[in-house]
């Protein structure tokens, strides 16, 4: 089970949280790797906001005790473009893990069958468009000092470059200022005024 | 000390099935009642106190969200809680007494789990108490902040849970019989070292009291690791000898861990214990399995980790036979130590009938100190009035 979440954890204890201005992000709530309640943890310790946004409303159900987390039932990119610039936040930590990734095979055609009900037609590189949409929506709000975890992001070795959900995410990322702190586990930690 | 908890009628953190499952909170409450608890049912803490959570489960399944089934207690407490702990006016007490696992295996590191958590939700040194079935918890987690330069955050203490005290103890020390076989060995569980111990009676033809072999039926038998045979053999003889089953038959009516078989002891000279840990390295369990020949007053062996019989003399017990070499407690190394044990165990077996008898005479002071000081010790309420006087030190320190 995917727990990349847990990297980040050097680098969260490094930030200056801001309890006015600063929110916690996550796009792609829990799927049972624990990472929901990891952020909804750091939220209570600097009591700033938590958002955790899903198209499914299941995260939510299963996961009701956790009391600091701010569920919200939503494309991550409609979400972004519609509601964030309302709330007159600035993201200090963007945790991206929603619309699937996956390699040809059995668990792709379950995933494209899921998808087709909420009539999406689901492919990889639908899935990169994704998490670079939200990316780009999110980037007016990132904090100066800030930190986005890519999860099922790995690292194309012989190429150096990175494939996988956030494939486009981290040179568009690169491109305005974050640095790369960790890539390893499947996934990819970058970061800006650290 | 005040006690909080979120509900009337449910434990705390009852939304995790795992937790919830343990034992009422009716149960939970008349366990800490022997302590000098006072209830609150309130989600508002104006007086220090702390907040209660049981567990069941081994460390890798409540640590960390590492897989499916398992779960990070702490990040499950509501921030009310937390935010109480930060200001010291809660202390999270998590007891885990019903398995007594080590922290950390080569896939695992509880330790780091439960420090990084700490630190994630920003809460004071000691502000979590945990009381672990792992009686060395306390001593390997020192140990481990040490190799990895980290500050202790957590205090541990001891906690048993498996003490045999609602098994109905007999009044009286058991009378042993005449004509008694040189010792006993109940294995109902399944564990590989059960499995290689009783290769060793039937292929040494010690002959007991003995019960084991009835999961052979539900569990593959396993390669030896402690003795050099080859398996073919190993399993030959094992098939050949076992099942036996000489206690407990009806494991549906009857509930094993609160049987005292008293005819056994009776007919029979020595206790074999077979604990359920043997090869956790640097841990430390006990289970009833331990404390039944000293409910019963009988003399004893146990094949378990290391340090068990130590830790039995901390607690005031003596177990020094004379003529038995229990010097095997104090081996690390596995192999080592489970071949010392059997070479003890034949040594007394091999002890002419008449010598038995004449030792027999010699121990009965021990047997009769063992029976008398279980009676005395509350392994529940000591365990308690611990946890009670470290979070009083806790809250004048740290406040």
């Amino acid at each position: 089970m995917a727990n990349f979440h847990l990297n980040s954890q050097p680098y969260l204890s490094q930030l200056s949280y801001n309890q006015d201005r600063d929110i916690i992000l996550e796009i792609g709530s829990d799927q049972n790797e624990g990472s929901t309640e990891f952020f909804n943890g750091l939220s209570v310790n600097w009591e700033i906001p938590f958002y955790t946004v899903d198209v499914v409303i299941e995260p939510q159900r299963r996961l009701a005790h956790l009391d600091h987390s701010i569920w919200q039932v939503e494309t991550g990119s409609v979400w972004t473009k519609k509601i964030l610039p309302t709330l007159n936040k600035q993201i200090k930590i963007l945790y991206l893990d929603n619309y699937d990734w996956s390699n040809p095979g059995p668990n792709a055609d379950t995933i494209k069958t899921s998808y087709a009900f909420r009539n999406v037609d689901w492919s990889n590189l639908g899935s990169q468009i994704e998490h670079l949409h939200q990316m780009i929506n999110c980037m007016p709000y990132m904090a100066d000092q800030s930190l986005v975890i890519c999860d099922d992001t790995p690292v194309v070795e012989h190429h150096g470059t990175y494939t996988g959900k956030c494939g486009a995410v981290v040179p568009y990322l690169l491109c305005n200022g974050y640095k790369i702190l960790y890539t390893g586990n499947n996934g990819v930690i970058l970061a800006r005024g650290l | 000390m005040l006690c909080y908890f979120d509900s009337d009628t449910e434990v705390n953190l009852s939304h995790i099935v795992d937790i919830k499952q343990v034992r009422s909170l009716e149960e939970l409450k008349k366990r800490l009642s022997e302590s000098a608890f006072e209830f609150v049912q309130s989600t508002e803490y104006s007086q220090q106190g702390l907040y209660v959570v049981e567990v069941s489960k081994i460390p890798e399944l409540w640590c960390a969200k590492t897989f499916l089934k398992s779960f990070n207690l702490l990040l499950n407490i509501p921030s009310r809680v937390i935010k109480a702990a930060k200001s010291k006016k809660i202390r999270i007490l998590i007891l885990s007494i019903v398995e007594g696992d080590n922290f950390t295996s080569n896939a695992f590191d509880g330790f780091e789990h439960l420090h990084n958590t700490i630190r994630l939700l920003g809460l004071p040194k000691y502000s979590v108490l945990i009381v672990s079935g792992n009686l060395n918890a306390s001593q390997q987690y020192t140990e481990w902040c040490k190799q990895h330069s980290k500050e202790e955050y957590i205090e541990f203490q001891e906690g048993v849970e498996w003490d045999g005290k609602e098994s109905h103890p007999p009044n009286d020390v058991v009378n042993l019989k005449d004509n008694c076989l040189p010792f006993n060995s109940l294995n109902r569980a399944h564990r590989n070292h059960r499995t290689e111990h009783l290769y060793f009676l039937a292929e040494n033809k010690l002959q007991g009291l003995v019960s084991g072999g009835a999961w052979f039926s539900t569990h593959p038998i396993d390669a030896p690791i402690y003795q050099t045979v080859e398996y073919n053999h190993y399993n030959t003889v094992l098939t050949a000898n076992y099942p036996k089953t000489i206690d407990v038959t009806d494991l549906v009516n009857q509930v094993p861990n609160l049987t005292n078989n008293l005819e056994i002891y009776e007919s029979s000279q020595l206790t074999v214990v077979t604990e359920s840990h043997f090869n956790q390295t640097g841990g430390l369990f006990i289970t009833e399995k331990t404390f039944r020949p000293l409910l019963v007053g009988h003399p004893f062996m146990i094949l378990g980790q290391k340090g068990t019989l130590e830790k039995l003399r901390s607690w005031g017990f003596s177990t020094d036979f004379d003529g038995i070499d229990q010097l095997y407690d104090l081996i690390e190394d596995d192999q080592e130590r489970f071949l010392h044990f059997h070479r003890s165990l034949k040594d007394w077996y091999n002890v002419p009938s008449e010598e038995k008898k004449l030792m027999l005479q010699k121990w009965k002071s021990t047997i009769k100190h063992n029976f008398d000081h279980y009676k005395i010790i509350n392994f529940k309420k000591s365990m308690f009035d611990c946890a009670i006087e470290s979070s009083k030190k806790y809250f004048k320190e740290y406040s």
